[in-house]
């Protein structure tokens, strides 16, 4: 199957034309779990955590619950874009980038400002009105990651994939 | 202990019983040296190993079983096994487990193909409607976007699922309507743009082991589901590369990210 899958990928091009650079990328701590192994295990080339953050910010204590702001992951998916798609020969990029607001608490990184008001703060849906305020920060996260490719002139040459998961059901 | 209440001491002098019997058993087996009546001598060395570890593991579980006070350490007898066999971990955590779902998952044995939660689909033909939808297109990257806890009804926000149906029902009126304009205006607008399966089943229940439907698939090995097994003579040069380098995270860094750590 590996084989038709990489056929469909390739598309016309010849399959050995480039390399491919693998690359995970979150905001969370990588050490939950073993989850760095994990990824390395599973073909990750590149594994890009909370860890490697503290080493270039100046704040070592973790704000959020997990870790960093996924904001704070943003930057340096964007340096491994620029430098890995401006590399000759230009290889191939396979990322996975992993968001931590939606996960319960849905505590929002405060750079967002675009959170509104559904429900009080001050009633007993307070709780409800971080969920959903978390669903409007993934949707501005989600357009902020594509909208990159598409300044860099990468969009229609990326298949952009995505993935969730909670109890039974799924996404893509 | 989760309860308040003054068991703990009570508890840990019951197992800190249980390990000194095990431990004098232990001991008294290879004074009178009785495993060179069982085990032959070339492979005593193991079966000592195996055999003490076993024994011990026993000792715990049974004597736990049997001694743990009612509240509220019998309530949590389910996971004692996995919590006994924990302590051993470094000898089977490669051996994945129905009980134990996330075990051995950062183990190079790990295996995919012999995990029970691990349904895989490398035999079958692409799906053919995959494969009619991506004909024809060639893309150079592929880009994962993990959403982590998100069901399929909130994004794009599902106005006429399960959840708006409950907040409408049992809520009171919000101050800003519960619309997807509201709530996720962007995706909802390249919809027509995607393709989407409803009828995709995350492996597991877990969102590390879930990530195994992401494992990079261009490596050799993979076809198979042992690709961790295959992978690891290389994990082992590479580690065995990156110890003979300096600074090595230094070099990742500044290749992928063009960066250095001051």
């Amino acid at each position: 199957m590996d084989e038709e899958i990489i056929a469909l990928f390739n598309g016309s091009r010849p399959a050995t034309t480039d390399q491919w650079e693998t690359l995970h990328i979150q905001s969370m701590t990588a050490d939950f779990g073993e989850e760095r192994q994990f990824l390395r295990n599973a073909g990750y080339g590149t594994i890009f955590a909370a860890e490697d953050l503290a080493k270039f910010n100046a704040n070592k204590e973790y704000p959020s619950t997990y870790g960093y702001w996924d904001e704070d992951s943003l930057e340096y998916l964007w340096k491994y874009v620029d430098h890995t798609s401006s590399r000759k020969p230009k290889n191939r990029m396979y990322i996975g980038w992993m968001d931590s607001t939606s996960h319960t608490p849905f505590i929002l990184p405060p750079i967002w400002k675009n959170n509104v008001t559904f429900y009080h703060e001050e009633t007993a849906w307070a709780s409800v009105n971080s969920w959903l305020n978390s669903l409007r920060w993934t949707d501005d996260i989600v357009k902020e990651i594509i909208l990159g490719f598409r300044e860099r002139g990468l969009e229609d040459e990326t298949l952009f994939v995505m993935f969730a998961r909670l109890s039974e059901t799924s996404l893509t | 202990m989760s309860q308040g209440n003054s068991s703990l001491f009570q508890v840990l002098a019951g197992y800190v019983l249980i390990g000194l019997i095990a431990t004098f058993i232990r001991f008294c087996f290879q004074r009178h040296k009785r495993l060179d009546k069982w085990v032959p001598r070339e492979k005593r060395r193991f079966y000592l190993s195996a055999y003490h570890l076993n024994l011990v593991t026993a000792i715990l579980v049974v004597g736990a079983i049997l001694f743990l006070f009612k509240n509220p350490w019998r309530t949590m007898r389910s996971t004692l096994l996995f919590d006994t066999l924990s302590i051993f971990n470094f000898r089977k955590a490669y051996v994945p487990s129905q009980s134990v779902p996330t075990a051995g998952i950062s183990s190079p044995r790990y295996s995919p193909s012999k995990d029970p939660y691990y349904i895989s689909n490398l035999d079958e033909p692409v799906d053919s409607f995959i494969a009619s939808a991506l004909k024809g297109t060639e893309f150079k990257n592929i880009v994962h976007i993990m959403l982590e806890s998100m069901r399929s009804d909130s994004f794009p926000w599902d106005e006429k699922g399960l959840l708006h149906q409950h907040l409408q029902e049992f809520m009171e009126p919000p101050q800003i309507p519960l619309t997807v304009d509201n709530i996720t205006p962007f995706i909802e607008s390249i919809a027509s743009h995607t393709l989407r399966w409803d009828t995709m089943w995350s492996t597991i229940p877990y969102t590390l082991k879930a990530m195994l439907g992401r494992i990079f698939p261009f490596q050799r090995g993979a076809s198979d589901g042992e690709i961790f097994v295959a992978w690891f003579p290389f994990q082992v040069t590479s580690l065995w590369r990156t110890s003979k380098q300096g600074n090595s995270i230094n070099n990742v860094y500044h290749k992928y990210f063009d960066i250095s750590v001051q």
